[in-house]
């Protein structure tokens, strides 16, 4: 017989949203990234000069890296609210890390086969066993593991802690594959604005960048709330069909 | 042949880039779009489930009653 348990902040939850009609997923914060990310593209588009060795597909730099950022982030709100959990045990710790993780999956998912289209007209292959994109898809594993073990664990306190600790695992490999390139000797370019010396990009392309990046953010950070919404919601389902199912038995 | 040169110009990499960024933006707004429709199933049930558990009749509507 399996137990199934609900956070005590989704009960409460069942109660204060019972009168209201809940709170939107996707709010004004979602609508901002959706205008930056369309604004960045525009201007990646029509605006940012081709590079004279690369051509058209150097351009796969403005989404390729701030996915990458996006995922760091992510992944630091995983590892941040894991420990948070363990410390304090606050399930709104437990569902932020969730929504940080599937967010972070979606960011990592982007970087792995956005990556594999600049590498084949550039380097000539799909992929190679290079440090750091071996390192990345092992994070990539690591973080569809982190959703199936939430999803394959009933007990909340427990889904919660052995989550906590796997998102904190995780996380640690992501100082690993920024210095993977220093540590190793890899194919994969070094980074051109991550570095202690000045970012090495013409001033026009560094705009097309930091304008992705800041949109990709923004993204990341609307995606997470809208989830940890979507999580809220749905605890809230758990814990009144469970309270249904008490009173009929 | 790992590109094609253009006569002079940069190369032709232009398909790998329109991909890209066409496969992004799917890969964003599919997710969104994903993850709009589980909120609308959770609140959907949502409201079935506390429709059910106002009327007079329910078992819940009973336990309140008995509280």
């Amino acid at each position: 017989m399996t137990s199934v348990s609900v956070p005590d902040d989704a009960r409460s939850a069942t109660q204060t949203t019972r009168a209201a009609s809940g709170p939107v997923l996707f709010d004004w914060l979602f609508v901002v990234a959706v205008v930056g990310m369309i604004a960045a593209y525009v201007r990646a588009i029509f605006f940012t000069p081709i590079e004279a060795l690369q051509g058209a597909a150097q351009k796969i730099y403005y989404v390729h890296v701030p996915a990458a950022l996006s995922a760091y982030i992510a992944l630091g709100v995983v590892a941040l609210m894991s420990i948070v959990y363990l410390w304090l045990h606050d399930e709104r710790a437990d569902r932020l890390a969730e929504s940080g993780g599937e967010v972070g999956l979606l960011f990592l998912t982007a970087v792995l086969t956005t990556g594999p289209l600049w590498g084949k007209p550039i380097w000539g292959t799909w992929w190679t066993w290079d440090a750091r994109l071996t390192l990345t898809l092992f994070l990539w594993f690591l973080m569809a593991g982190y959703l199936v073990l939430r999803g394959a664990v009933d007990d909340a306190a427990m889904r919660a802690r052995y989550s906590a600790v796997l998102g904190i695992l995780a996380a640690l490999l992501i100082p690993f594959i920024h210095l993977s390139v220093y540590l190793f000797n890899t194919l994969h370019p070094k980074p051109i604005l991550l570095k202690p010396e000045r970012p090495s990009m013409p001033n026009e392309m560094l705009v097309t960048f930091l304008g992705f990046f800041a949109a990709c953010s923004v993204l990341c950070i609307a995606l997470i709330r809208a989830r940890y919404r979507y999580g809220l919601e749905r605890d809230a389902l758990r814990a009144l069909e469970l309270d249904e199912g008490d009173v009929s038995e | 042949m790992m590109m094609q040169m253009g006569a002079g110009g940069p190369p032709d990499t232009s398909t790998y880039y329109h991909i890209a960024y066409a496969w992004a933006a799917i890969l964003y707004t599919g997710y969104s779009l994903l993850l709009w429709s589980r909120g609308r199933r959770v609140r959907a049930r949502l409201r079935a489930l506390r429709g059910r558990s106002a009327s007079p009749g329910s078992a819940g509507a009973a336990a309140r009653r008995g509280a």
